[in-house]
């Protein structure tokens, strides 16, 4: 078991470390900012120039480069200087973390609230009316572009809502109004980006648990327990539940970084003040470094998640083996 | 001739008779199964509809995609207008007729391309094992790393995708997913006897692959060839609504709802045209895929 985790954990380090090389070279392809500095400012001086390019680090080699970041980061939590801003990269991410954070994480319960029973409900009904119309809805939820959702939303919910019925409940922009950080506040301008992203979770996880349940209901063990005239109560929700649920909680741990990505559209959409929204903004601005910054960021999100549903399989489930 | 009139039958004519009254050839029997899946009929007849429309667009378009009409400026939809005009004048069926030559070609480069790199991956690291599986595997694992969207985002900013290298990207980083699918099939095939009788007597590894695994990899493949092709059309549509997909004045559905943020709260139709249009092509997409899925299981009973 330590073995299996062991190797599991080397293996995500030697796969993140080349996608850090990646990310980095793949960002210095954005050119040195130091010339757009100057074609943007053609009196800067020579010299100021020099001293510009010496503290970026921009003068040593990129291989040189890529070890002084990497190193920063892994030893001081340090991910340099912003192009554009005149602070560093850490001043600009740590304030857009607990946004994003609570954004997604708000998502991810409220689409498992609703999807988890309704995969059960769907399961346990198999071919019924609510099953099928379910089925429809779900296909319809992950062909659905998020970005047109939310735009839907925004027009809808947001300003004819408000501009047709006088109904002001949904805030379309930001996290706070000017003058107020009230919960309720807080609330109104979240429910419109949460719903952008919560829709095809439900679609995703609903049709996972579905089919979830459906195996362990055509199970032996599940037939011996019907067999022993338990009562339907005991058997799905004790007998049943609890096996269908281990698939689904995976897909959850591996789903919250891949949600994670999606927070750029529903977050810009909304002017929703988290790392996503800063991701396209700073490509907008060219700031790379904050770009190159948040793009680690996600990868090691996506790795630490494998990990975690990994590891938790392995430990929920004992017929995974660990070789 | 002869022998019929002996009134003895030989064993081949037994099974040419048998084969006439009830065989069916593999083919039949996809058909049937896929026929019995109502949804994905319409999806395919739906999305080969819209692949004509798409390659005769230049031809029934009612007019250019950048022609003015001075007389409907913003203008709701109409007779002359189905989908209404946007604020300079351009009528937005051509432009979504246009936009979703680009979207559907697209879709179909990605889930072709991403196939074909995915199934060779895949075909070659199921079939040999060790090094290969390891180095390959190894590559997916990492490739799967990368966070898409983000990545994307960061790529497109930086060298201004258009509708072909957009097409390139997009395949270069969807194939993990079909090279996994496929290898686990070939895991399952590689051991059996066929394949082992096929090495016996001396056929090259290449051969093997291609002639005696790959075909029965193929139903995997194409379903999951199909679910590419709509996940392509969807991560378009987001980078160019972002502006950093393909530029104007190329039209794809997502820039055609980019530009429909601006006036968004009066001109709605310029907002809900393309992307119903997005809708309706990636349900068709994945119906499409789902019947394939059904028809393909050789799990299914007839």
């Amino acid at each position: 078991m330590y073995a299996y985790v062991i190797r599991k954990l080397l293996f995500s380090i030697v796969i993140l470390f080349f996608a850090s090389i990646t990310i980095f070279w793949l960002v210095s392809l954005s050119g040195n900012p130091v010339t757009q500095l100057k074609l943007s400012n053609p009196r800067i001086s020579q010299q100021d120039l020099q001293r510009i390019t010496h503290q970026y680090g921009l003068d040593k080699p990129l291989a040189v480069q890529y070890g002084i970041w990497i190193r920063d980061i892994v030893l001081h939590g340090n991910f340099g200087l912003s192009f554009k801003q005149n602070t560093s990269v850490n001043n600009i991410i740590i304030p857009r973390i607990w946004p994003t954070v609570l954004l997604l994480g708000t998502a991810l319960i409220v689409s498992a609230l609703i999807a988890i029973p309704f995969g059960i409900y769907s399961a346990i009904k198999k071919y019924s009316m609510v099953d099928k119309v379910g089925t429809f809805f779900t296909f319809v939820g992950y062909s659905m572009p998020d970005f047109w959702l939310g735009l839907i939303l925004q027009l809808v919910l947001g300003i004819y809502l408000a501009n047709w019925a006088g109904v002001h409940i949904f805030a379309i922009s930001g996290m706070h109004d000017p003058n107020s950080s009230g919960v309720v506040d807080l609330l109104q301008h979240l429910a419109l980006p949460v719903m952008t992203l919560s829709v095809i979770q439900i679609a995703n996880y609903s049709r996972f648990q579905r089919s979830a349940m459906l195996d362990v209901l055509s199970s032996d063990y599940l037939r011996t327990a019907w067999a022993k005239g338990l009562s339907k109560r005991i058997v799905y929700l004790k007998h049943a539940l609890r096996n269908a649920l281990i698939p689904t909680i995976t897909v959850l741990a591996l789903n919250i970084a891949y949600i994670a990505g999606g927070a750029p559209i529903a977050e810009t959409i909304f002017s929703w003040p988290g790392v996503g929204f800063l991701l396209v903004d700073s490509i907008y601005k060219g700031d790379y470094n904050v770009a190159r910054a948040l793009l680690l960021i996600f990868a090691v999100l996506v790795v630490f998640f494998n990990l975690v549903a990994d590891i938790a399989y392995s430990l929920v489930d004992p017929r995974v083996s660990y070789d | 001739m002869v022998e019929q009139s002996t009134g003895v039958q030989t064993g081949q004519q037994v099974t040419e008779e048998y084969g006439k009254v009830k065989g069916r050839t593999q083919r039949e029997i996809l058909w049937r199964r896929f026929k019995r899946h109502k949804l994905a009929m319409i999806g395919g007849v739906i999305l080969i509809l819209l692949y004509i429309v798409a390659i005769l667009t230049p031809f029934i378009a009612p007019y250019g995609y950048a022609q003015i009409d001075f007389n409907a400026l913003a203008k709701g939809p109409s007779m002359n207008h189905p989908m209404g005009t946007d604020e300079l004048g351009r009528d937005e069926l051509t432009r979504v007729l246009y936009g979703g030559r680009v979207s559907l070609l697209l879709g179909l480069g990605v889930g072709v391309f991403s196939t074909l790199i995915g199934a060779a991956f895949g075909i070659v690291s199921g079939y040999y094992g060790r090094f290969a599986d390891v180095g390959i595997m190894g590559l997916t694992d990492y490739v799967l790393t990368l966070p898409l969207l983000p990545l994307l985002i960061v790529i497109g900013g930086i060298f201004q995708f258009n509708a072909l290298t957009i097409t390139w990207v997009l395949a270069i980083l969807l194939w993990p997913t079909m090279s996994r699918i496929v290898r686990g099939q070939v895991l399952t095939i590689r051991d059996q006897e066929f394949v082992l009788a096929a090495k016996a007597v001396g056929v090259s590894g290449f051969r093997i692959m291609l002639r005696h695994i790959l075909p029965n990899v193929v139903g995997a493949m194409v379903v999951q060839a199909t679910l590419t092709v709509g996940l392509a059309i969807l991560y378009e549509s987001a980078l160019s609504f972002l502006g950093v997909g393909i530029q104007p004045p190329t039209p794809s559905w997502g820039n055609l709802l980019q530009d429909a943020q601006t006036n968004m709260t009066s001109d709605w139709w310029l907002a809900v045209f393309p992307g119903v249009m997005i809708i309706i092509t990636v349900l068709c997409v994945n119906f499409l895929g789902d019947g394939l899925r059904d028809a393909l299981d050789p799990k299914a009973v007839e």
